[in-house]
């Protein structure tokens, strides 16, 4: 257990570094002056004597390797720098606008497993082999078109239906709870799509497999096989993708923010890009390769305990 | 209602099932069982004898194979100990299963939830069929594992850390755990070793005598395709075939005198105490080539050793081969100095139980794995030794042919028989199944195939067929020396005696040479002229087949002889 924390640390801090360096010098490679984005922009119309002052004070004189590792030092003291745009600390921004994208993402990841799981227990009580093959099709093809479709177009017609055509909910986010369902659903249902699909086949797999039919000869009910041995390897796979889906989360928070102009992660990033703030670009990316890594490390730890098979 | 105890634990009229619309899989049939008697239902797979066992259960439609439609059970009778059955409600059935009457399925393998111990399957039967608490239970699952031959710490462990027999036991334990009166074991012993095998016959044959909670002995009702493995247990038989019992009668009276033609044929289908040469089917003649050209066109006449020197090499000749891997961190050696001699047009046959290093061996030999030390020749050259690469090999490939166990699974999957044969007979240079439709037309009909199977495809085809396509893809590209790997394990009896004399009769018609590998030791017997025993890795004992089954020298041996079911009545 030590040895399996120490390594995932070390790989974590690693991903992290690379990270950084990726942005570092992503960001150099796009043409254009980081001191006009300080001064306001290109269209700004800065005087060159403020653009050198900008340069000095920021430290984008020195030679690109000393940039680097200024950087690097900075980034091992936990200081992400300061914000170009917004002329306050990454940090505080940052630590501002976590919370509300972290609990968008774990609503919406949690909608998406009770959607899944619900969708795949449901299709396996058809019983007989026609309704097998309808419920399956029916399944499937929700899952199908939860999956292809893109977020902002989800995003988009759910505000249609529900907020402009029959008024039941906010089409922007606000502080209520009500404010939260329309970006949770967009989030929640593609991810739902792809987990429904492999968790749908796992379950339908298990329940069909001789281990459930022996269940059924010692007299379980079909509940309890249910319960006792097709929700586990249902849920396995699921586990195992927790890390994509928390990416698939993130970059899709990016859209649904803009969208429903809720303030978060996403949608200081967007900001942050388009003014070429690249501290705070680098401090978003940052802590959400962070998060990543985190969870990631959850989602490993979650398999070994539900799959006992791994840690042996 | 009769007073339990003077009616059968099982009594079945008639007992019909169909899927959907479909002809019925079971017509018919009637069966009783009283406590403490064994009655066996032999036939083929596709007879009815796993659904006749389920519908025991109310379970006919849970087959591990969905076929098209759901069950339709009917029955004049269905009575477990006493109690009629016909009607059941969800939750009657569920005290039957398991309270009265306990299953152990066919697949001992992955019939264990391998996400769950041993001890929470255990828990499971108890749970649903006693009041015990908690605590009780684990105490009685632990008595339960001692009771079929486990140590209580089995409890904690799961399927993958069992070998085959171990998980036959633990499944054994499950289904007696809450005592119910009868106990069906579907082919029990399928897939496990013949010493294991044995063992675990010897447990159901104990099981069911008189015991403190059940002085009338548990009922055992097995289900095999094996007349052998259940002769030695059986007081009656019930030989099922197309769903229909065929005969039935005292296990003596079936097994001595059969009377009907499908019981011969399953009698004269097992191999044991049959001497080499012997066929084991009655019905099928040799297919017989038409006077077209012969399938071996590229090999040249086998008894003519082509050096023209004087003692003619050995087919196959392996020296000192011996193959190390990493278990567990620690080096393991598979296969331990392993050596043999295969003569030109004879057999060889390789016995030993699972992890043996038979498998290992025959790798080695077909050049497929690199060997840390020894060396193998082919017809006196060398062929797989230090400083021989693949390269150095492929030009004489076509020399050397293998059959696997489990055809189906070393066919591509979206190639159809046609384009199987084609791409070996080509050396992989061609699928086109038409250009070559000669040749093809030519392997299927040496192995006995009509020529309309080569636009089938594999998974529409029998295990029987399937060997068979197996072997035609084998002999495509002309190969003198065939290392057979198991491969009659998969199948039933009475289709293993087809593929045995297939082997015969290619063997004497093509000169073919043959190492035949298998945990069978009925089946080894019945094909080789030479016989090596492995266990370990090593070679612990070779010899003339006849010699080494008269005379056993080693321990080891004579266990394997020991296990081995033979056909008692």
């Amino acid at each position: 257990m030590t040895r399996w924390l120490l390594s995932r640390t070390a790989g974590g801090l690693l991903v992290l570094w690379a990270v950084a360096t990726l942005i570092f010098l992503g960001i150099r490679l796009v043409p254009g002056d980081p001191a006009e984005a300080i001064m306001g922009g290109p269209g700004s119309q800065a005087p060159p004597e403020a653009l050198e002052a900008a340069r000095v004070e920021y430290g984008l004189d020195r030679p690109l390797p000393v940039q680097y590792a200024v950087m690097l030092g900075n980034l091992l003291r936990g200081n992400l720098g300061t914000s170009y745009s917004l002329r306050v600390p990454v940090a505080d921004v940052v630590g501002e606008q976590l919370p509300g994208t972290l609990l968008l993402a774990l609503l919406s990841w949690v909608l998406a497993w009770i959607l899944a799981l619900g969708l795949a227990v449901l299709t396996s009580l058809a019983r007989g082999p026609r309704w097998r093959r309808v419920a399956d099709r029916i399944g499937s093809g929700l899952e199908i078109v939860a999956a292809a479709v893109p977020h902002f177009w989800l995003g988009s017609v759910l505000v249609l239906v529900f907020a402009t055509s029959l008024g039941w909910l906010p089409p922007v986010a606000d502080d209520t709870a009500a404010g939260l369902v329309l970006p949770v659903l967009t989030l929640a249902l593609p991810l739902a799509g792809f987990l429904g699909q492999i968790m749908r086949e796992s379950l339908a797999t298990a329940l069909s497999s001789p281990f459930a039919l022996a269940a059924r000869a010692r007299g379980e009910s079909e509940a309890g096989v249910l319960l006792h041995h097709g929700l586990r390897h249902a849920a396995l796979p699921g586990i195992g993708l927790s890390g994509w889906a928390l990416g698939s989360l993130i970059s899709g928070a990016v859209v649904v923010e803009s969208l429903f102009a809720r303030p978060g992660l996403g949608r200081t990033l967007l900001n942050a890009v388009t003014a070429r703030d690249v501290p705070l670009v680098t401090g978003v990316v940052l802590v959400s390769a962070l998060t990543y890594v985190v969870v990631m490390a959850l989602a490993d730890l979650a398999e070994r305990l539900a799959d006992p098979r791994i840690s042996a | 209602m009769n007073a339990p105890g003077t009616e059968p634990l099982v009594d079945v009229a008639g007992l019909t099932v169909r899927f959907g619309a479909g002809e019925p899989v079971v017509r018919g049939l009637d069966l009783r069982v009283a406590a403490g008697e064994c009655v066996a239902i032999v036939g083929e797979s596709g007879s009815g004898k796993s659904v006749t066992a389920r519908a025991l259960l109310g379970l006919a439609d849970s087959g591990a194979a969905g076929p098209g439609g759901r069950a339709r059970v009917h029955t004049d009778r269905l009575r477990i100990r006493g109690r009629d059955l016909r009607g059941a409600t969800a939750a009657e059935w569920r005290r039957v299963r398991g309270g009265e009457v306990g299953l152990v399925l066919q697949d001992a393998l992955v019939s264990l939830d391998p996400l769950r111990t041993v001890g929470r399957h255990l828990d499971d039967v108890l749970r649903l069929h006693t009041d015990l608490g908690p605590a009780n239970r684990a105490l009685r699952a632990r008595e339960l594992l001692a009771d079929v031959g486990l140590s209580p710490a089995t409890a904690d462990q799961r399927a993958e850390q069992l070998s085959g027999g171990m998980r036959q036991r633990a499944l054994i334990a499950t289904a007696i755990a809450a005592g119910p009166g009868l106990l069906i074991a579907d082919e029990p012993t399928t897939a496990l070793d013949a010493t294991v095998a044995a063992r675990v016959m010897d447990l159901l044959a104990r099981l069911r005598r008189p015991s403190a909670t059940r002085p009338g002995g548990t009922g055992l009702l097995l289900i095999s395709h094996d007349l052998a493995v259940v002769s030695s247990v059986a007081d009656r038989i019930l030989v099922m075939r197309d769903g229909e019992v065929v005969e039935s009668g005292p296990a003596a009276q079936v097994l001595g005198s059969p009377q009907h033609e499908y019981t011969r044929l399953l009698l004269a289908a097992v191999p044991a105490g049959k001497p080499r040469g012997t066929r084991l089917t009655v019905t099928e003649p040799a297919p017989q080539s038409p006077s077209g050209p012969s399938p071996m066109r590229s090999a040249p006449a086998p008894s003519v050793p082509s050096s023209g020197r004087m003692p003619p090499a050995p087919a196959l000749s392996a020296r000192g081969l011996t193959k190390t891997f990493l278990r567990d961190g620690a080096p393991f050696a598979a296969v331990d100095g392993v050596g043999f001699e295969l003569p030109a047009g004879r057999t060889v046959g390789l016995v030993g139980e699972s992890g043996s290093g038979k498998t290992t061996t025959a790798r080695l030999v077909l050049g497929l794995a690199e060997p840390d030390a020894g060396e193998v020749s082919l017809f006196g050259e060398r062929w797989v030794g230090p400083g021989l690469r693949e390269r150095d090999r492929r030009p004489r490939r076509a020399q050397l042919g293998a059959v696997y166990q489990d055809p189906l699974s070393s066919f591509d999957p979206r190639a159809d028989v046609g384009a199987l044969l084609a791409d070996a007979a080509t050396g992989g240079r061609s699928r086109n199944a038409r250009r070559h439709r000669e040749r093809i037309r030519e392997l299927l009909d040496v192995v006995g195939l009509p020529e309309g199977v080569a636009a089938r495809h594999p998974r529409a085809l029998s295990g029987g067929q399937r060997q068979r396509v197996a072997i035609a893809r084998a002999l495509a590209p002309g190969p003198r020396v065939i290392v057979c790997d198991e491969p009659v394990s998969a199948l039933d009896v009475s289709v293993q005696a087809q593929i045995l004399d297939l082997l015969d009769d290619l063997q004497e018609r093509l000169g073919l040479s043959y190492l035949f590998i298998s945990h069978d030791l009925a089946v080894v017997r019945h094909v080789s002229d030479h016989l090596l025993v492995m266990q370990g890795g090593r070679i612990v004992e070779s010899g003339p087949a006849e010699d080494v089954f008269a005379d056993p020298r080693q321990e080891y041996t004579r266990q394997l002889l020991a296990a081995s079911p033979t056909l008692e009545g």
